[in-house]
């Protein structure tokens, strides 16, 4: 696959060279990672620590830049790290980053392609939007949030596709609902979709698959799994698809949505809720703003 | 009076809206809490009463005889309709108006942890939104306006809790309760018209304009607009257990909120004498403090100069054979004033059993409004009435001092003390990893009074029992069996339950003298009051020094000097 | 008692000294508006030139007389005679003025306005026979502008605290009965009887009880209180006295915002003179009724009017009303039985009491008694201050006292009441002005501040107008006052810029409904009564703007454009040079044509255009229904 070792390159500091709240509690990050953004395919992740004390955390990378060796995430604040990473600023830097990690997503030429995403997943879906634009498809793609104000990376995602869909559920867009009306909106007009992506809470990639099994529309999900190494070597993020054992960090994270085992993917992501709730309680909490002034 | 037809009976003084609460009629209402003065601002308690003009608030109109009043009527129910859209205009409504709550919500059984909430299941106010309740009872299911985000910055600055006024409503109840309850009057109302926000003076930080984070304004806030960061995130309870605080010898009333058997969240007790008001230590530190890493895990044997994990069975051996090296003379107990009248109750049999004399008992302040540990009335009196005078009794300073002597050799302490490294054979039975385990020949793991029953003398001299909430921790067990066990090995008397415990404590307690401070807890809000004149209690629990564990709790300390 | 008469007794005599005397006397209409208008420049120069004449002259600030179309304005006494009141005066014309008249005799007529009362000067007309004052009857405003006001001697010399005076030998029961039988009417807006306030206060238990005089005015154009204020503030001192000793206060206060500077130091000057004569303070003229009076300043807050704002705020808490009951009454300032009285009550109050309540009732209507004052502003020929009686007609305001509209323009309504109260239409202005009219025409007596509009007002602006102030000034605590006022403003916006459906017109009638029935206050129970009004009066002008989006009067910036007509264009380049955005071009001596792309809507070439020329014109932008 690659012919460099997918490791961290000690010499170098992840430094963060953007920080930005691309909505509310979505945050856009880019991270000065060379050899990340010149290896990097879309659909790839990175696993990142973001202090000494810090946990692994798996982003999707959102965008890249060769030539100044940078990559973007956007991340949701949902927990500890993520809430550290949220009090990061410009100029800090990340303990670690390593990437890119995860088998690339299969772009080629199929014809009309729908992409769906929501949280995280409207900045994630964007590379893999714009190699299926290069590769010759007519691509059509629908953002989901609760309401407008919560939607972002519009203009790059304006930029590739054919068709931008927002839908939001209080119905401040033009189209109530979410990902999953939008595909049948799109059906009942009569567009033919010869395959899905979609990237968000596992929630979404569920309901939206759930629209396209009818019609057997090759369906794609990147699948949120909980993952430490991600390389396949701790078993953390299993799960099963078509019956079969799967690792999402190196099987996936892309898998067909319409094979999923979800409700063992729901438990198995629940699973440390309580440890998550609790860590809160004795874990940082300062993301002072005096404290980044000083 | 007559409500809706009804004639019903009410007692002077009582405003409509609580006559008609009592008589079973529901009025909806956002701004009005049970534990504060009325305000009239949210105006969804708006009921016809004949003869007077417009339509009055229930909430600040007393009820007067012979009054008729009509609580709901395609009038009334309209201008509820339109009250409530237009705060839902502002307020992330999506979790109330989207197609897919149903389905949303049985996956996503637990709310994500997001450090700013946007509607839907983010919001921490769990399964009890007032506003939720609210709207369903109107039947609201659209909003007829278009949705306008404020979009101001989350106020995350401060130690212990979040403040997001993207959702505040301005019931305006954390205003009043800061003000009339707490005497504290930290945030106000600022700006005017439609830009009016909560605040504090000049838009500081609660920490610099001497909030005493009591968190009576995150209890009372009916949005997720205040939240506890750090305990906001584990979704609907398994279940709650009122019990008392054991962090200082008031005992307050609180309310342990238990999920996956473990402690998540305490909160005020509102049938308490403190009558649901809590400080800082109670309300923000005890879940933390529970579930903290540095909790002792196993029982412990020194072995080469390694502290081994090992069994109850063999850690508890190891104690009672080398306590057996020892002369009694050589030998001294130290009772933390937090542990409970049981557990200090089989301290003080084992002592008599061994011959023990030297107790150590960190000294009461002895003034009975101050702060002592929790358990400080309940311990000092079982030692009196085990015949020590407060002469006799040592302080743990004393001990390690004698121990740095050689005059004392082996040491059974129940809480961390400064410089005992000294002893020979030094038994630590506590909750928490402290410097002393250094040194320690055992150690034994307890149970925090979050885990395990008990009961502690308050300063009021009412003995109070502290009940089981979490699942214990680890390995741990509590105070009064282990110190049983001990005792039962050295061939002392056997309690076979802590009832037994408990009522043999309690005649002892009951040969001394009780406390009577019945004068000072009378008062509506004597606690509050206590509060403000004497500061919060001081952190410590069994020689631990809270900071260390609370990071929250040291930037509080730190930003206070 | 005979102390006092003495005291009066020396205080007529300067007074008629004053008035009679051969010096000449020259009174500087020095009033907020007059100070506004250049009172100071003008009476610098008067200072110059009397010093250049060498003639000596007394100088005499006076409060404003209520001509404001008139200011600044002084009047001029010489021989003894009634003084001659000279308006519009520039620095100008004042030297020859002074010349003409102190040293030549000449009282230049050409100039004059009229002569006050007394004896009269050849060839100029009685003051209060100018169109203006003459339908006019002054009770609560017959000093102002006439005394000055830092004088207590002069308002002594004009029956001063003879009511008082009165009122110690009645019981309080007496005095409020007085005040209740001559129909006196509360004049701050909602127009309670004043004698039953002061009975449910009098009858109240608790003590100390506190009397509230307030003075804070707030509705924009509207200056009544602030000109009694100024112009004679010990009527109004008078009137708080004897309310405070009708239901038994031991402490006044007059909460009046710091926004009236002169107000206040008049009304502290006055309370300094009190104090010396012991009209205020223990054993107030050797009687056992004490009262302290303390003049406390607001920050501004329109709705510290609404009375338990106003006794929050003097608490030194936020300025936020909280519902009644209980009542200010029972339950006022610091829980206490409290009074709370507008200014005009207060200065009517002494008169009722002097003149007896039978003088008083037989002016105004079977309701509503006595007089009001009213500042008329907007598009008349005439502004000002003026007092009538209740019951007379907005035709005979606007018409003879207001003298017609400006410029020869039509009328297209009235707004009486301020922000709170609504738009008469011009259809209706043989409406008579007292409370039950105008409820019953959907607006509200209010403090009295008319604002009256011209064929040129856009209707829809108007409400967009007062709602943004009721906007702003809402305290935000209730719900539907703080987010209804916004949404409705919203809607309004909507409107004005052409981008409403009917379905809007109906939302915001709903919002209008809901903020009037569910605020918790006056403010937000009337922030729609404009809305209100003039949807029901003028209901085709918002069709149009929303169906035709059309704005008839021109005013709505999106909906009209600006065009230069070629034939009328003299190509003298001004409006393009005064062009902020350079959007008009066209050679010297040229037609110029205004891009409209890039045509801000500022209308600065529709008002630089030369008169002669006229070219620019402002014209219907025909958006039509696409917008």
């Amino acid at each position: 696959m690659t012919d460099e070792p997918v490791c961290q390159d000690t010499s170098q500091a992840f430094r963060i060279v953007k920080m930005k709240a691309a909505a509310p509690n979505i945050y856009e990050m880019v991270i000065e990672a060379p050899i990340i953004a010149r290896k990097v395919e879309p659909g790839q992740f990175v696993i990142l620590i973001p202090d000494e004390t810090g946990e692994r955390v798996p982003f999707t990378i959102s965008d890249w830049d060769t030539d100044n060796g940078t990559i973007t995430i956007f991340f949701q604040e949902t927990g500890v790290s993520t809430m550290k990473m949220a009090c990061m600023k410009e100029g800090d830097v990340l303990v670690s980053v390593v990437g890119p990690l995860g088998k690339p997503a299969e772009i080629e030429k199929y014809g009309t392609v729908f992409l769906g995403g929501g949280c995280y997943g409207i900045g994630g879906i964007f590379p893999i939007a714009r190699a299926l634009k290069e590769a010759g498809n007519k691509v059509i793609i629908s953002i989901e949030a609760r309401s407008k104000y919560l939607l972002y990376n519009l203009e790059n995602l304006g930029s590739v596709a054919d068709e931008l869909i927002m839908s939001t559920s209080d119905g401040s867009t033009e189209h109530k609902g979410k990902i999953h009306n939008i595909i049948q909106m799109l059906l009942d007009r009569g567009e033919k979709i010869d395959r899905a992506h979609f990237m968000g809470c596992n929630f979404m990639l569920m309901i939206s698959s759930e629209a396209t099994r009818p019609q057997k529309i090759p369906t794609r999900v990147a699948l949120n799994a909980l993952m430490v190494d991600g390389t396949g070597m701790c078993g953390c993020c299993r799960c099963t698809v078509e019956g079969k054992t799967k690792y999402a960090c190196v099987d996936g994270p892309e898998f067909d949505g319409h094979q999923v085992d979800w409700d063992e993917l729901f438990a198995r992501g629940a699973h440390y809720l309580g440890d998550e709730s609790i860590a809160y309680q004795f874990y940082g909490q300062r993301s002072c703003k005096m404290d980044m002034d000083d | 009076m007559k409500i809706d037809g009804k004639d019903v009976e009410f007692k002077e003084g009582q405003t409509v809206l609580e006559v008609a609460t009592d008589a079973g009629i529901y009025i909806p209402t956002l701004c009005v809490h049970k534990d504060l003065p009325n305000f009239g601002a949210c105006r969804l308690c708006l009921v016809k009463i004949e003869g007077m003009r417009g339509f009055p608030p229930a909430c600040t109109t007393p009820a007067k005889d012979d009054m008729v009043v009509t609580t709901e009527d395609d009038e009334l129910r309209s201008i509820r309709r339109n009250v409530v859209e237009l705060l839902l205009s502002e307020h992330p409504n999506a979790c109330i108006v989207c197609d897919d709550k149903k389905l949303c919500e049985q996956y996503r059984a637990c709310p994500m942890k997001a450090g700013q909430i946007t509607g839907c299941q983010l919001c921490p106010n769990k399964e009890i939104c007032d506003l939720r309740e609210v709207v369903e009872y109107l039947g609201i299911d659209k909003v007829d306006f278009e949705f306008e985000y404020r979009d101001v910055e989350v106020e995350r600055c401060d130690p212990f809790f979040d403040r997001d006024y993207n959702l505040c409503i301005l019931c305006g109840r954390c205003v009043r309760v800061c003000k009339d309850i707490r005497g504290m009057g930290v945030i106000a109302f600022t700006k005017r018209g439609h830009e009016t926000r909560i605040n504090t003076s000049f838009g500081k930080t609660h920490l610099e304009i001497g909030c005493r984070f009591c968190g009576a304004c995150v209890d009372v806030c009916p949005t997720g607009a205040l939240s506890a960061r750090g305990t906001k995130w584990h979704g609907k309870l398994d279940s709650e257990v009122q019990t008392v605080c054991g962090l200082c010898n008031i005992n307050c009333g609180i309310v342990a909120g238990v999920k996956w058997g473990k402690l998540v969240e305490t909160t005020p007790d509102h049938d308490s004498y403190t009558n649901g008001q809590l400080c800082v230590l109670g309300r923000f530190c005890i879940s933390g403090m529970v579930n903290h890493p540095l909790r002792i895990r196993y029982p412990q044997v020194r072995k080469d100069d390694w502290l081994i994990p090992v069994d109850w069975e063999e850690a508890l051996g190891a104690v009672v054979e080398g306590l057996k090296k020892y002369e009694p003379r050589e030998m001294a107990f130290i009772i933390s004033q937090d542990v409970s009248n049981e557990a200090a109750f089989m301290m003080l049999q084992l002592a008599a059993k061994v011959g023990v004399e030297k107790i150590a008992l960190a000294p009461s302040s002895g003034d009975q409004k101050a702060y002592d540990g929790g358990n400080a009335f309940g311990v000092s009196g079982l030692c009196q009435a085990a015949g020590y005078t407060p002469d006799e009794l040592m302080t743990p300073e004393d001990v390690a001092r004698m121990a740095g002597r050689g005059k004392i050799k082996a040491v059974y302490t129940t809480q961390d003390v400064v410089n005992i490294d000294d002893a020979e054979f030094l038994v630590i039975q506590d909750v928490y990893n402290s410097h002393s385990l250094k040194s320690a020949a055992a150690v034994l793991p307890v149970q925090s009074f979050m885990e395990s029953e008990a009961s502690v003398t308050s300063f009021d001299g009412v003995t109070r029992e502290m009940k089981h909430a979490s699942e214990p921790y680890a390995r741990s067990r509590p105070d009064w069996e282990i110190t049983r066990d001990i005792l039962k090995a050295f061939e002392g008397q056997d309690y076979a339950s802590l009832g037994d415990v408990r009522a043999a404590a309690d005649a002892e307690l009951a040969k001394v003298a009780k406390p009577d401070a019945q004068g000072t807890t009378s008062e509506l809000n004597w606690f509050p009051k206590h509060i403000r004149e004497l500061g919060d209690p001081p952190s410590k629990y069994r020689g631990m020094d809270l900071t260390v564990l609370i990071d929250d709790l040291r930037v509080l300390k730190e930003g206070r000097k | 008692m005979s102390d006092f008469e003495s005291l009066r007794q020396k205080a007529r005599s300067k007074y008629e000294e004053l008035r009679t005397g051969q010096k000449p006397v020259i009174y500087l209409g020095a009033a907020s508006c007059g100070k506004a208008a250049g009172i100071a420049s003008i009476g610098g120069k008067i200072k110059e030139i009397l010093g250049e004449l060498g003639i000596e002259s007394k100088l005499v600030e006076v409060g404003c007389v209520g001509m404001c179309c008139y200011e600044p304005m002084i009047y001029i006494q010489k021989d003894g005679k009634a003084p001659i009141c000279y308006g519009n005066l520039t620095t100008k014309v004042v030297p020859e003025l002074i010349k003409d008249f102190l040293v030549d005799g000449d009282p230049r007529t050409d100039l004059a306005l009229g002569a006050f009362d007394g004896p009269q000067t050849e060839g100029v007309p009685r003051l209060f026979d100018h169109p203006m004052l003459k339908p006019q009857v002054r009770v609560v405003l017959r000093n102002c502008g006439v005394i000055d006001p830092t004088d207590i001697d002069h308002y002594l010399a004009n029956d001063g605290y003879v009511a008082l005076q009165k009122v110690l030998a009645m019981t309080p029961e007496e005095v409020i009965e007085e005040v209740k039988s001559a129909g006196m009417r509360g004049r701050g807006g909602a127009g309670f009887s004043t004698g039953m306030k002061w009975e449910f206060c009098a009858k109240a238990s608790g003590s100390p009880k506190y009397m509230i005089c307030n003075a804070d005015e707030g509705d924009p154009g509207a200056f009544m209180n602030r000109s009694l204020l100024e112009g004679d503030p010990h009527a109004v001192l008078e009137g708080l006295v004897i309310a405070a000793y009708a239901i038994g206060a031991s402490k006044g206060y007059v909460y009046a915002r710091a926004e009236y500077p002169l107000a206040i130091k008049h009304l502290n000057i006055a309370l300094g003179q009190m104090r010396e004569i012991n009209l205020i303070g223990e054993n107030i003229l050797g009687s056992d009724f004490s009262l302290e009076v303390i003049v406390k300043e607001g920050a501004g807050a329109f709705v510290c009017g609404e009375e338990t704002a106003l006794m929050a705020s003097i608490m030194g808490e936020r300025g936020m009303p909280r519902p009644r009951p209980p009542f200010p009454a029972t339950h006022g300032l610091w829980g206490k039985p409290t009074t709370i009285n507008n200014v005009e009550t207060l200065g009517t109050v002494a008169t009722i009491i002097r003149e007896g309540k039978d003088w008083f009732s037989h002016f105004g209507t079977e309701k509503s008694k006595g007089t009001k004052t009213f500042s008329l502003v907007g598009k008349v020929q005439r502004t000002g201050l003026i007092e009538v009686t209740l019951g007379t007609t907005l035709q005979e305001i606007i018409y003879e006292i207001g003298g017609g509209i400006l410029d020869g323009k039509k009328a297209k309504a009235i707004q009486t009441g301020g922000p709170s109260g609504g738009c008469i239409p011009a259809s209706q202005f043989d409406l008579n002005v007292d409370y039950e009219s105008l409820t019953q025409a959907g607006t509200i007596m209010g403090s009295g501040g008319l604002i009256v509009m011209d064929e040129e007002t856009c209707i829809v602006d108007i409400a967009h107008y007062f709602l943004t102030f009721t906007k702003e000034e809402s305290c935000g605590k209730c719900t539907p006052c703080r987010i209804g006022t916004h949404r409705m403003l919203d809607i309004l916006h909507k409107i004005k810029t052409g981008k409403a459906e009917m379905k809007d017109l109906e939302k915001l009638h709903e919002i209008a409904w809901t903020v009037k029935n569910g605020s918790l206050c006056g403010l937000g129970q009337t922030v729609p009564n404009p809305i209100y009004t003039t949807m029901k009066y003028f209901e085709d002008e918002y069709h149009e703007h929303v169906e035709d989006r059309k704005c008839r009067a021109l005013v709505c910036k999106d909906l009209i454009r600006y065009h230069i007509d070629a034939e009328r264009c003299i190509g003298c380049g001004i409006c393009a040079g005064k062009c902020p955005v350079d959007a008009i071009s066209g050679e010297k001596k040229q037609t110029h044509v205004i891009e409209e792309s890039l045509c801000i809507k500022c209308g600065i070439c529709f008002h630089s255009c030369p008169p002669k020329a006229r070219a620019v014109e402002k014209i219907d932008a025909e958006v039509g229904q696409d917008g």
